[in-house]
């Protein structure tokens, strides 16, 4: 029973080294699980044949690139984790920092907008107003 | 009970529809008893809603495999609770869960407000109706939990075995209130735009709305997080999944709106920015939901998909155009009663810090559309995963863990050259000190020093507010330090709580950084009898064996775990082989402690006992969880009421409320 069970998991092993780790890394498994290589589940019989395939690879002597490149070519580019940063693709890389360089312009722009002038004397009317041991505490709470 | 089910949500579609209309007359015509008429109505609603959910469960555990529902997500062979969580299993009770929560909330802020806020609520329950109203439109005509077969099966299809899990029975819920808990913040701005009541009293109102859906949302977010990493065995709790960036966004907006709201309410500015980020956080809240169940995106959830999700999207463009209007409609009423002064003030670092949330909860945004747009620009299909969420993520991140610290050292309007100075050399004395034990510890490398000194900048700032604030309080009220801590803490819930919660993001960060930098994980192939090492630890393969449970068949292996030469444990990593499903469940054995979990995966065997195990070692995980445990309770704590809050609420009534007041 334990025979016929194993049937359905990997049962094979291979032991990654730290390049071929980093590349399971950056490729998608192609069992259709939204995971990449290395975070697909146990249950899974394609990944461990896609780190093989890897391994295979990089002891064949191609560079990281090349073997993106390879699996480009015959899993298609669903298989990167992330498109190569080029031609439409390469907005997904600039946006986030794009919308955070407005963001910082925006946020230029609003605090640019002084009227301290305005504040001081609406501070200076205050403290008139309230006896000296309550100024004190302010003054200290307002300089932390 | 499916007939009593079926006219219960009619009824309350009805009800929806009625309230909806006298909600919009009463506020116009100023109708009291329209408007009480249709606050009725929300809480009729919530009845209904019951006894519908209450059909549904009955029908669940009786085993009624004539209504399409239970024969689809239940079974007479799996145990009664997963009966009872099956309600949530799948698209059609997760809808009516979505429902029942909604017109419970509503019913609460339908009591809440039945004396304050009288000038929005006409238009909040107006809004609440009608949310729950596009509910019942999907339940009724598009979904329908009570629909039935043509025949009746001898048994259902059974639980996906990925949901039998004890996370499992609570994470959706749980999640779901945080969803839900955003209409209200939602509602009750839609409705203070509406009437045109735009100072700043009601704004604690949705402030305790927002936190409650934002320890929600966190406690769900975390669940299902611990259920990721216990059920689907590759050794992490996050792997930036569609539908978990989907739960994660709006939290990040709810983030920025409790942070910004302060602001508004000391110093009267930001007032369009927080209505933008309570539309924002609802909007994503559904936005959530139709990832989840319209299957546009690849996810883990994939067990909930359907074709609803044109009415979430049609119900998204509707919410977001008339929260726009209403918006711009109001721009003049809304300006800041005040300007910020400097780029150096406590003001100016809360602007910051919501645009670093909302460029985090962008990224992921744009990630997890990205796909999508592509393959309508070049019609290729491409992903966008893990690696491109860690790199844009972690500067993000690490400027936020800064600006935690940063914040509360900073002094409102303008900080001095000297203050600044003061305020800032304890923490970064403690930031260096973190580092240079972190380096004394072994870690070399210069990202994870970073983060790990920021933890201790900004864990010492949360201490030193405590302790200066507590020093302070002795001078005025002569005391011993705890008790003077214990006073402040208690007198000032919000800004001691918020610390509190700050704290907890301490120990989340360095839970993080410490599991994703610092993980390694090996695949060993032994015999039985056989030893294999990994870290400190030393593991022993004694057996494997298998028994049979009534749902499924277990094949499980004996570890023995060593330590120092010293057995510590018996570890029992398990496969199991579901009846009813073709797809093998692994169930992980974990040894947690808090410098590391040992972490055990039974990934398979061959004849002759030889069996194969992936073993990860996964450092500080536990602060993760205690972090957020740290921070659920801080947001509680912020949410207990002052004794004073009934004294501010009086005089923060609005003049309307006053006159009616004044004339009872």
């Amino acid at each position: 029973m334990l025979l016929f069970l194993s049937s359905f998991t990997f049962g094979q092993i291979y032991s990654p080294d730290e390049a071929v780790s980093r590349i399971a890394d950056n490729l998608m498994c192609t069992c259709g699980c939204p995971h990449i290589i290395g975070h697909c589940g146990d249950e899974c019989s394609v990944a461990p044949q896609l780190v093989h395939e890897i391994s295979q690879l990089v002891t064949a002597g191609n560079t990281e690139e090349e073997v993106y490149e390879i699996f480009e070519e015959k899993y298609g580019l669903r298989v990167r984790a992330v498109p190569k940063a080029e031609g439409f693709n390469l907005l997904v890389w600039v946006m986030p920092f794009v919308g955070l360089l407005a963001g910082v312009v925006v946020i230029f722009f609003v605090i640019n907008r002084l009227k301290p002038d305005d504040l001081n004397q609406e501070t200076e009317r205050v403290h008139l107003e309230i006896d000296e041991r309550y100024r004190k505490l302010i003054d200290r709470e307002l300089e932390r | 009970m499916i007939e009593l089910g079926h006219y219960c949500l009619i009824a309350s579609l009805v009800v929806c529809t009625f309230g909806m209309v006298a909600a919009i007359v009463g506020g116009v015509q100023k109708n009291l008893p329209l408007v009480r008429s249709a606050e009725n109505c929300l809480i009729t609603n919530f009845v209904f809603l019951g006894v519908a959910s209450l059909c549904l469960w009955y029908l669940l555990l009786t085993d009624e495999f004539l209504v399409e529902y239970v024969a689809s997500y239940s079974a007479t062979d799996i145990p009664a609770r997963f009966k009872f969580t099956a309600f949530w299993g799948g698209q059609k009770g997760s809808l009516l869960l979505w429902a029942l929560v909604l017109s419970f909330f509503s019913f609460l802020v339908t009591v809440q407000n039945r004396h304050r806020n009288r000038d929005l609520m006409p238009y909040t329950a107006a809004v609440l109706l009608g949310t729950i109203g596009f509910f019942m439109v999907l339940l009724n005509f598009a979904t329908n939990p009570f629909e039935t077969l043509n025949f009746i099966p001898e048994d259902g299809q059974g639980l996906n075995p990925l949901l039998q899990n004890y996370y499992m029975i609570i994470h959706p819920p749980v999640l779901f209130l945080g969803y839900v808990g955003l209409a209200i913040p939602f509602a009750l701005a839609m409705g203070a735009l509406i009437s045109g009541r735009l100072d700043t009293s009601w704004l604690p109102t949705v402030r305790r709305w927002t936190l409650v859906a934002w320890i929600f949302l966190l406690f769900g977010l975390t669940l299902g997080g611990m259920w990721a990493y216990e059920e689907l065995g590759w050794g992490g709790y996050w792997a930036w999944d569609p539908v978990e960036n989907a739960s994660l966004m709006p939290w990040l907006i709810a983030t920025a709106f409790l942070h910004s709201v302060m602001i508004t309410e000391k110093k009267g500015m930001l007032k369009i920015w927080n209505f933008v980020l309570i539309f924002l956080a609802f909007e994503l809240s559904i936005f959530g939901t139709f990832i989840t169940r319209s299957g546009v995106v690849s996810s883990v959830h994939s067990f909930a998909l359907s074709s609803v999700g044109p009415f979430f999207v049609t119900y998204l463009a509707l919410s977001t155009a008339l929260g726009l209007f209403w918006i711009v409609y109001r721009s003049k009423e809304l300006h800041s009663e005040k300007r910020m002064s400097s780029f150096l003030s406590r003001e100016a670092s809360f602007l910051l810090n919501n645009l670093l949330f909302l460029a985090i909860c962008f990224a992921i945004f744009w990630g997890t559309v990205f796909p999508i747009l592509s393959e309508w620009v070049t019609g290729e299909k491409i992903t966008v995963s893990m690696p491109f969420f860690n790199a844009v993520n972690l500067p993000l991140g690490l400027a936020l863990l800064i600006l935690t610290g940063v914040c509360p050292l900073i002094a409102w309007r303008k900080s001095s050259a000297k203050n600044f100075k003061r305020n800032f050399l304890t923490p970064l004395g403690a930031g260096f000190l973190s580092g240079v034990v972190a380096v004394a510890l072994g870690v070399r490398d210069l990202i994870p020093l970073i983060f790990f000194s920021a933890c201790g900048f900004v864990a010492m700032t949360m201490i030193y507010e405590f302790y200066k604030g507590a020093r302070a309080r002795q001078t005025i009220r002569p005391s011993g330090f705890l008790v003077a801590l214990m006073d402040l803490t208690l007198m000032n819930k919000r800004r001691y709580g918020g610390f509190i919660i700050h704290l907890g993001v301490v120990l989340v960060f360095a839970g993080i950084i410490g599991s994703s930098f610092f993980k390694s994980e090996q695949l060993f192939t032994v015999a039985e009898g056989e030893e294999f090492s990994i870290g400190d630890y030393t593991l022993k393969y004694e057996q494997l064996t298998s028994r049979k449970d009534p749902e499924k068949e277990v094949v499980f292996a004996h570890i023995a775990v060593f330590k120092g030469g010293k057995k510590i444990d018996d570890l029992y990593p398990q496969k199991d082989f579901h009846y009813k499903s073709e797809q093998p469940m692994t169930e992980v054995k974990i040894r947690s402690t808090l410098k590391e979990d040992l972490y055990l995966v039974l990934s398979g065997w061959e004849e002759g006992g030889e069996a194969t195990f992936h073993v990860f070692i996964n450092p500080l995980v536990r602060l993760i969880w205690y972090g957020i445990g740290i921070m659920v309770l801080g947001g509680m704590f912020v949410l207990i009421p002052n004794k004073k809050s009934g004294v501010v609420v009086a005089l923060k009534k609005s003049p309307s409320e006053e006159v009616r007041d004044k004339a009872a």
